[in-house]
């Protein structure tokens, strides 16, 4: 087996609840989960909603901290491919592009040099000089799916996020994705989509009442996931 | 020939023999017509033409393939094999002909002899792509799925378009072990070959999180507070109608109001007062925009919090710098109007100025960061920012002469930080005259002191920084 980029060991969240009256009941999204990201592989996360699977890409990306466990990161840089974070509807698509390209890491100089490619690959021609305000929500989405392409970090977080656009826009999206998967990236991939797991994973676990299941094969897992789904 | 493409055997069957009467020096219209009338089943009458066809177009290919092809569907392998022979001494070592007898000896389950002629077909068949893909079926058969990943990289090679060899190069390399290539070819055959050329990125990113204390990162990050910034500044001038302009109209306004009502109708006596007024409320005004909206930042950069990794820290500080920029002008207002109503402004003293800037700021800096790192931790604390605010505003000596404050209230104002950044300011528009030093240092080892709270609060208390939550 490759190199491990992240472990997780016996890692718990756990968050308090605004609940009524005064005793105060807590909500674990996740408890004891044990999990490896190994180098270069494709792991998919299954999960009923609420199962914690974004908890979970929190967790790893690092934005969240468990309250019991720990999260080792051997050295990968991590990012959750996040559109439209920190989006200001008031500026243009190009300060937008600017500033995102920034928070994922680039200097000014290096994103200057690539917003042409972003602004070709989100088709947007002369909007991307207009106000965010003035986008459909397809192409606030599709110009959020182009700056994130930018990066290529170590680990990357892809939490549902292969519906941008339409139709030929998304052919574009999934394809680049696909493109990034093959040329060994490795990804943890959030879908509620059996056969896309089943397609693009090396491996796969399934969140379930907090807790990761794991087995064999894609195969094994996806046919644990079906009876879960079977006995909802 | 429209029939044949639609499987009307029949009526291809009778326009092939109208085209032999027509076109007789033509093989086409023979061999044709052999296979409508094989495809119905009338073999004996296709025997017929194609023994016509043996006797005068022995030189064409078609000619033999169409015959071994005959043979194959009666099931009569040696007669099959006899023709594709015969047809290879008529034409020559022709890879058709080849491939043909090398599966034909597959399906006798004589590979060694297969394997024999494919060799030959791909010796002679240069860069058809035909040859090269019966040899990765035959390594497959074999179970030699080194060779077969080998045949089938050549045949993508030679055919980069066909999804087929993708496909069977998937299988290959799946059977190998090897399930990364795996995927690589899986996905190629759905999403074109184009996926298979890596994407190289041009530059790393410096992550933020990992690579904020190397210099890189710094520079980085400094980059990002400043660019948003400015941005912020641009996204609320675009709000309004005269955008850049209340930059200067805002505190114009502000000054314009304090002047008259404190300076002309409320003179508190004070020699000058009504610049004296400024020379408080400017520096003031800065400091206490830029405290109310780093006190919140925290708070409203929880969704980006999450979904980057950008360090709590870049919150306050954007909200510093921005106010810092927008209060920069009201300060160079200040400075023309002392010049312009009190001879003492223009003085040597003036330089001091950038050094009381930057005390000022330094304090600004901590007191607005550990404000932000409170209210994110206990939320109700926000409610409070701008009483307090209003409260220091008393204590600092805004609108008076904190020197004249009696008793034990005089002696504590003097401990506040900001009553001696105003003094300094007076000190130096108004009296044209270099502030006082212990004062000055006193301010700055506050403002130290707390830059050793932030630093250790933002960098080992991140988790309570961001809220918890399912979203």
């Amino acid at each position: 087996m490759s190199r491990a980029f992240l472990s997780l060991r016996d890692v718990g969240v756990r968050f308090k609840l605004a609940g009524q009256g005064h005793r105060a009941s807590y909500f674990e999204p996740l408890r004891g989960v044990n999990l490896e990201v190994y180098a270069g592989e494709t792991l998919g996360v299954l999960g009923m909603n609420g199962a914690g699977k974004s908890t979970l890409l929190k967790i790893m990306s690092g934005a969240l901290r468990p309250d019991s466990g720990s999260l080792t990161n051997h050295g990968a840089s991590v990012a959750l491919l996040a559109l439209q974070a920190g989006f200001d509807s008031n500026l243009s698509g190009r300060d937008n592009a600017i500033f995102g390209g920034m928070l994922l890491g680039y200097s000014k100089k290096q994103i200057l040099q690539r917003l042409d490619e972003i602004q070709e690959y989100s088709e947007l021609g002369d909007y991307f000089n207009e106000p965010v305000r003035n986008f459909s929500t397809g192409m606030a989405s599709r110009l959020g799916f182009a700056i994130s392409t930018t990066v290529s970090p170590d680990v990357l977080l892809v939490d549902e996020v292969l519906s941008v656009g339409d139709a030929s826009f998304r052919k574009k999206a999934e394809r680049t994705m696909m493109q990034k998967i093959a040329s060994g990236q490795t990804v943890v991939l959030v879908s509620h989509s059996r056969s896309q797991i089943e397609n693009l994973c090396d491996r796969c676990v399934i969140l379930q009442d907090g807790q990761a299941i794991a087995g064999g094969s894609v195969g094994e897992v996806l046919a644990i996931y079906d009876e879960i789904v079977r006995a909802k | 020939m429209g029939s044949m493409r639609q499987k009307r055997w029949v009526e291809a069957a009778t326009l092939w023999q109208a085209f032999r009467q027509q076109y007789s020096g033509h093989p086409t219209p023979w061999l044709q017509g052999a296979v409508s009338l094989m495809r119905q089943g009338h073999y004996h009458a296709a025997d017929e033409l194609l023994a016509h066809a043996r006797l005068r177009f022995a030189q064409h290919v078609a000619t033999w393939l169409t015959c071994a092809e005959w043979a194959r569907l009666q099931g009569d392998l040696a007669q099959e094999s006899a023709f594709l022979s015969q047809g290879r001494q008529q034409v020559g070592e022709q890879w058709q002909l080849l491939c043909q007898a090398a599966d034909l000896e597959m399906r006798r389950g004589n590979f060694a002899q297969a394997q024999a002629f494919n060799m030959m077909a791909r010796e002679c068949a240069g860069e058809r792509c035909e040859p090269v893909l019966q040899a990765a079926e035959l390594a497959e058969k074999r179970g030699d799925w080194e060779q077969a990943v080998r045949y089938w990289r050549r045949v993508i090679e030679l055919k980069p378009e066909e999804s087929r060899g993708y496909l069977q190069m998937a299988n290959a390399c799946k059977m190998q072990g090897d399930l990364a290539s795996a995927r690589r070819y899986r996905l190629a055959s759905q999403y074109g070959p184009e996926i298979l050329s890596t994407v190289e990125p041009s530059a790393q990113p410096a992550s933020l999180s990992h690579d904020v204390r190397s210099r890189r990162g710094w520079l980085n990050f400094a980059g990002l507070v400043f660019t948003k910034a400015i941005l912020n500044l641009k996204s609320e001038a675009a709000r309004t109608y005269l955008t850049h302009a209340w930059v200067v109209i805002e505190p114009l306004l502000h000054l314009v109001i304090y002047y008259f009502l404190f300076g002309k109708l409320l003179n508190a006596g004070v020699e000058n007062y009504g610049l004296f007024l400024l020379c408080g409320l400017v520096p003031w005004m800065w400091f206490s925009k830029a405290i109310s909206i780093s006190a919140t930042s925290i708070l409203g950069g929880q969704s980006l919090m999450l979904n980057s990794n950008v360090p709590p820290a870049f919150f306050p500080l954007v909200s510093i710098v921005q106010s810092t920029l927008k209060q920069l002008p009201a300060l160079l207002l200040l400075l023309l109007l002392g010049m312009a109503t009190d001879p003492k402004t223009l003085s040597w003293a003036l330089l001091y100025l950038p050094v009381i800037i930057l005390v000022q700021l330094a304090l600004t800096v901590v007191v607005g960061m550990l404000l932000a790192a409170a209210v994110s931790v206990l939320r109700d604390l926000a409610n409070l920012v701008g009483t307090g605010l209003m409260l220091l505003m008393f204590l600092s000596g805004v609108i008076y002469q904190y020197q004249t404050l009696s008793g034990i209230i005089g002696q504590w104002v003097e401990f506040n930080p900001m009553t001696l950044v105003i003094a300094a300011y007076r000190e130096v528009i108004l009296q044209g005259r270099a502030p006082d030093v212990a004062s000055m240092a006193y301010v700055l080892a506050v403002a130290l002191a707390g830059g050793v709270m932030v630093a250790l609060i933002y960098r080992h208390q991140r988790r309570h920084f961001v809220r918890r939550g399912m979203s």
